[in-house]
């Protein structure tokens, strides 16, 4: 899952983007709003967590400027303006989710997955795939009920095939929500990757559909 | 405050105390100009007959008086007609006319021959007479006559009260009718001002500044009033950008340390209790900064309640509250829009954060009633949340109750902040205003 973070002050992008990081996301990060539009308008993310107080363009125009162009990627609001006008204008411009600073960073760990999950149409934390039960919360992940280890960037392929099960997902898709911008992986290195999710989850989940890219689906019967 | 007068009043007043007066004066001038034409011509009448009556005498050869018929009034041959003449000398009645019959006119001897007197006299049937007489010295023995005219007063009085009756009833239509037009000038002339109080009632529901085209006389007034709310409205802005700013800069370096602190449960408590007072002491200063402009405000309820019952559903989205939001289009409450929203937003959001499945918002004008169905408060509870001035270090520790700034902003707004159960068990928090509206 790939988030953006557009936040003016340095010290406090870099706690988000390890702390989102250190959760399994790839993270972006601008620290003006003109940076933090361009990125949210050119770039594919799971989600945005977005400051309102910025230099050059503030957050509510950025915001505005996103959904008009069709952006629908779920957006968090981070701000030191705690007032509930604030606050509405914010959810009127787009927002899903408003955080007011000083926050926990699992506070907003927790609900940046929780509005990815949401967007996704999963309500629970946990989701489903046969025998497969994918933690989103604690980055976990099982089949009927053992423990599977798996790597950050393999959990993170795991987990957006998961959230998007039964669509095919494109080897461009899947690279822009897996790897921050700064990435250039390999051509080959994805589909090392997924060789070695589908041997660690021992049960054929992953599809391979040739020329167009990966679909997550386990049949009824688990097997 | 309304003054006992107004200027409707005034100016109606004004316009028809001139009205009268002018009226009242004319009629007198009119009245008394037509009278004194009518007696002159009454007057010079008598004078004519008079005239007549003294190119008739004669006196014979043998002393006798004679005289010819006056020409020209008929009435002198009718009896008692009211129109009479007389031809005396010291001593007796020479000659009279048919109208007097046996009567007399009463003789006064003038001072001076040939000067013509006029007098009252009353005559043979009680009729009030204007007398028109004059003496004559005949012959060489300067033999005295005396010549009188006289004709009822009757006909020349009831010509003049005619007139005045007349003149009355056009004056008093005419009169009436400048009034009805005084009335309708008024009317007109106020309307603007008619038009500016809609509008400045308009300012207390919302609108920014006062608009449209006035006349020149309350252009300025108008003109002056949209500068002081625009530089209002600046100050305002001004000051909330500030406080937005100065959240900014608090709390920014808030996060930072707390980031940094890797989350030590006595440094994320000092964090938390920094950031509590800032956000108190900013909502109170921004409900300082625009009382002066909420003076008499109203704020329609249902947009702000649909607002923030739309953001906490999305703040919520995990647990699947229903949210249900009852406000006739028609209810309003006093206040800010700011103040009003981070008052109610706190209550909807406690309600929210306690609830098991429900919260309900029911409005009303004035006041607004916000109920769950979480656990509810202790009675000891309500009264330490409901505390006027509340200390957020001295509010229940650890409630997340989040109420103190509410009580606060009610507090200052003059608002009553009470606590109760709602119908599920839960916390039911009633906002309202102290006076209710009109």
């Amino acid at each position: 899952m790939r988030v953006l973070v557009v936040e003016d002050e340095p010290q406090l992008t870099l706690a988000l983007e390890r702390a989102l990081e250190a959760a399994g996301f790839a993270v972006d990060t601008a620290y003006d709003g003109e940076n933090g539009w361009h990125l949210g308008d050119t770039e594919s993310y799971d989600a945005a967590i977005l400051d309102l107080g910025l230099p050059k363009i503030d957050g509510i125009t950025v915001l505005g400027r996103w959904r008009e162009a069709g952006r629908t990627m779920p957006v968090m609001v981070l701000t030191a303006r705690a007032r509930w006008a604030e606050k509405s204008q914010a959810f009127n411009a787009g927002a899903d989710d408003y955080v007011t600073k000083p926050f926990e960073m699992e506070e907003v760990v927790t609900r940046i997955r929780a509005l990815i999950r949401r967007a996704a149409g999963h309500a629970a934390p946990e989701i489903a795939c046969g025998p497969l039960r994918i933690d989103t919360n604690g980055g976990r992940v099982s089949r009927d009920g053992m423990p599977i280890a798996l790597t950050a960037q393999e959990f993170r392929i795991l987990s957006y095939l998961a959230h998007h099960q039964g669509r095919v997902v494109s080897r461009s898709e899947l690279v822009e929500h897996v790897y921050d911008r700064d990435a250039d992986p390999d051509s080959n290195v994805l589909d090392v990757l997924v060789a070695r999710i589908r041997r660690k989850l021992g049960v054929e989940a992953i599809h391979t559909l040739r020329g167009q890219g990966w679909r997550m689906e386990v049949p009824d019967d688990g097997a | 405050m309304t003054a006992p007068d107004s200027l409707r009043r005034r100016l109606i007043l004004g316009a028809g105390a001139w009205v009268l007066l002018a009226l009242a004066a004319g009629g007198l001038v009119l009245g008394h100009a037509f009278a004194d034409s009518a007696e002159q011509a009454f007057c010079r009448r008598l004078d004519t007959h008079l005239r007549a009556l003294l190119a008739q005498v004669e006196t014979a050869e043998d002393g006798r008086i004679t005289v010819g018929r006056p020409v020209g009034e008929p009435r002198f041959e009718q009896p008692y007609s009211g129109w009479y003449w007389q031809v005396s000398d010291d001593a007796e009645v020479k000659a009279r006319s048919r109208s007097l019959w046996d009567s007399a006119l009463p003789v006064v001897v003038a001072a001076e021959p040939g000067a013509v007197h006029v007098r009252r006299e009353t005559g043979p049937r009680g009729q009030i007479l204007e007398v028109m007489e004059r003496d004559l010295l005949l012959g060489d023995d300067n033999r005295r006559l005396h010549v009188a005219v006289a004709a009822d007063r009757a006909e020349v009085d009831a010509e003049i009260g005619r007139f005045r009756l007349l003149l009355a009833l056009s004056l008093g239509g005419l009169g009436l009718g400048l009034l009805a037009a005084v009335v309708v000038q008024v009317g007109y002339g106020l309307k603007p001002l008619r038009r500016l109080e809609g509008e400045l009632d308009q300012l207390t529901r919302g609108a920014p500044r006062l608009g449209g085209a006035y006349p020149r006389e309350i252009a300025p007034l108008v003109e002056a009033m949209n500068r002081v709310l625009d530089h209002d409205e600046r100050l305002i802005r001004h000051a909330r950008n500030h406080l937005g700013n100065l959240a900014h800069a608090l709390k920014t370096p808030l996060a930072v340390l707390r980031a940094e602190s890797g989350g030590a449960p006595a440094t994320d408590t000092q964090i938390e209790r920094i950031a509590r007072l800032i956000d108190l002491h900013l909502a109170r200063a921004g409900s300082d900064s625009s009382s002066a402009r909420a003076m008499g405000r109203r704020i329609p309820l249902a947009p702000l309640l649909a607002d923030l019952a739309a953001a906490l559903r999305k703040v919520h989205a995990g647990r699947r509250l229903d949210i249900a939001v009852t406000c006739p289009p028609e209810a309003d409450f006093a206040g800010e829009a700011d103040d009003l929203a981070e008052m109610v937003g706190n209550l909807m959001d406690n309600a929210c954060k306690w609830a098991g499945t429900r919260v309900q918002v029911s409005a009303g004008p004035g006041l607004i009633r916000v109920e769950d169905d979480g656990p509810g408060l202790s009675p000891e509870q309500a009264e330490a949340a409901a505390g006027r001035g509340i200390r957020l270090d001295e509010s229940v520790p650890g409630s997340g109750l989040g109420l103190a700034i509410v009580a606060d902003l009610a507090a200052l707004g003059g608002l009553s902040l009470s606590f109760g159960r709602s119908e599920w068990g839960g916390l039911a928090v009633s906002l309202a205003e102290k006076i209710p509206p009109s």
